[in-house]
């Protein structure tokens, strides 16, 4: 073997060892001091690049929405209308429970507190995690709900660091979500399509689900407050001879144009 | 002076990584420059064997920075340049573009086949909550990033094998 294959191989099972012997400090949970290191070094490399991709995209998309912008308009003017005529009624609603909830002597539940965080990053495979630039120093934790200003929610913090979070995103085919649908109260799990979409699986085939309907998280058993808009149904995969039928959800959020995502504080936490 | 440029340039890379080309996605593949970089780095170690060690920094910051459990890329990526690396000594004798190509299809392919074989290692060792691996979909997502991959490290490779910093780099660390 000559001299440079010896120095080139002694590289590299060096080079593993240093993996290895790194991946075994992690599980130990030594990293966390250069993780954050390195997150602070990249942030502002990864701000910036952030902010040219939008205003990029933003330019991008003008052009390329506007020859549907009349089609667009068209559609927004008859869902404002069908919303004016809800939102109606909806207050309406909320007038009748106010005055139940205080015959009734029931106080309203304690108000969720809401951290603004800005989108930093994302993982190498879309539609997997994303990177915010808030962290432990804003009280976040573990396992708490990421919403958009809608209320549409984004997914769940899984890492945090102290200025740093990742979210895991609703699109990611390992997370799972309790859920059940707006009117039919079909209840299911929904999972990421492998960055393809929603699918909600496990509806039980006598439930009856229908298209165009909303799919809320459910709040039952995965830490994941209810009432969240996951998406809307596309499609209704049906077999007669199976035990669960399976829907195709179009995502609430529109996730290349997320910039900005609130962080729920869950008063329980 | 040449790998502190070069810790920059990889941080700058990871970022745009993470930002940019994650943006652009093919059936929910997007470009791996740190791989492209990984495997560029594999077929021209011979040039300089200290190239080992120095494509393993954007892959280290990917890993920090990424959202998987850590050592699941960094072990692809070794992975991939070791096995590129050993073929390109036996396949690389002449200037073969036929040969690099190949290399570069079977780096990809082994990364991506790496991810999930790892990535079911560290379910089984509770390091992720879920695996969710579709059989029907991976060689779709393969294809995608065979074409995407493949050609981003053909053109890194290009671009490599012109850059002034190469040809000079073991005279650089010398006069450092």
């Amino acid at each position: 073997m000559s001299q440079g294959h010896f120095s080139k191989n002694f590289y590299l099972f060096f080079v593993l060892a240093v993996i290895l012997l790194l991946i075994f400090f992690n599980y130990l949970g030594w990293l966390s001091f250069p993780r954050n290191f390195i997150y602070r070094i990249s942030t502002p490399f990864l701000k910036l690049f952030q902010s040219v991709d939008r205003q990029v995209a933003g330019a991008f998309d003008f052009w390329a929405e506007l020859k549907n912008l009349n089609r667009e308009n068209k559609d927004l003017g008859n869902e404002n209308q069908k919303l004016l005529s809800e939102n109606t009624k909806l207050k309406e609603v909320l007038k009748e429970n106010e005055l139940l909830r205080q015959q009734l002597s029931i106080t309203l539940p304690e108000k969720e507190q809401l951290v603004l965080a800005n989108i930093i990053g994302y993982t190498p495979q879309a539609g997997q995690y994303l990177l915010v630039d808030k962290g432990s120093e804003q009280k976040l934790k573990k396992g708490m709900t990421v919403v958009t200003d809608n209320n549409l929610f984004v997914g769940r913090l899984v890492e945090i660091g102290d200025r740093w979070a990742k979210v895991s995103l609703v699109l990611d085919s390992n997370f799972l979500v309790n859920a059940l649908s707006q009117e039919t109260r079909a209840r299911g799990i929904v999972r990421g399509n492998h960055g393809l979409g929603l699918i909600m699986e496990m509806i039980p085939i006598d439930e009856e689900i229908k298209i165009g309907e909303n799919i809320l998280t459910s709040g039952i058993n995965d830490q994941i407050l209810s009432g969240l808009m996951v998406g809307r149904v596309v499609s209704i995969e049906k077999k007669e001879s199976e035990i669960f039928q399976r829907a195709i959800l179009q995502p609430a959020v529109n996730f290349n144009k997320l910039e900005k995502v609130f962080i729920i504080i869950n008063p329980s936490n | 002076m040449a790998i502190f440029i070069f810790l920059v340039v990889s941080l700058i890379g990871t970022a745009w990584q993470l930002t940019t080309l994650t943006e652009i996605s093919f059936w929910s593949v997007s470009p791996n420059l740190v791989l492209a970089v990984v495997l560029v780095g594999a077929i021209l170690s011979h040039k300089s064997s200290r190239l080992a060690w120095l494509v393993f920094l954007p892959a280290l910051w990917l890993d920090f920075l990424s959202g998987y459990p850590f050592g699941i890329m960094t072990l692809g990526f070794w992975g991939s340049f070791f096995l590129v690396d050993f073929l390109a000594d036996r396949w690389i004798k002449k200037n073969d573009l036929s040969a690099r190509i190949s290399l570069l299809l079977i780096g990809v392919s082994f990364f991506e086949i790496s991810q999930v074989l790892l990535s079911r290692l560290a379910f089984s060792f509770n390091l992720v909550p879920n695996f969710n691996f579709n059989g029907w979909l991976f060689p779709l997502t393969l294809a995608a990033s065979l074409l995407m991959n493949g050609g981003l490290a053909l053109v890194l490779l290009w671009l490599f094998n012109k850059s002034i910093f190469l040809n000079n780099y073991d005279q650089t660390i010398k006069i450092r």
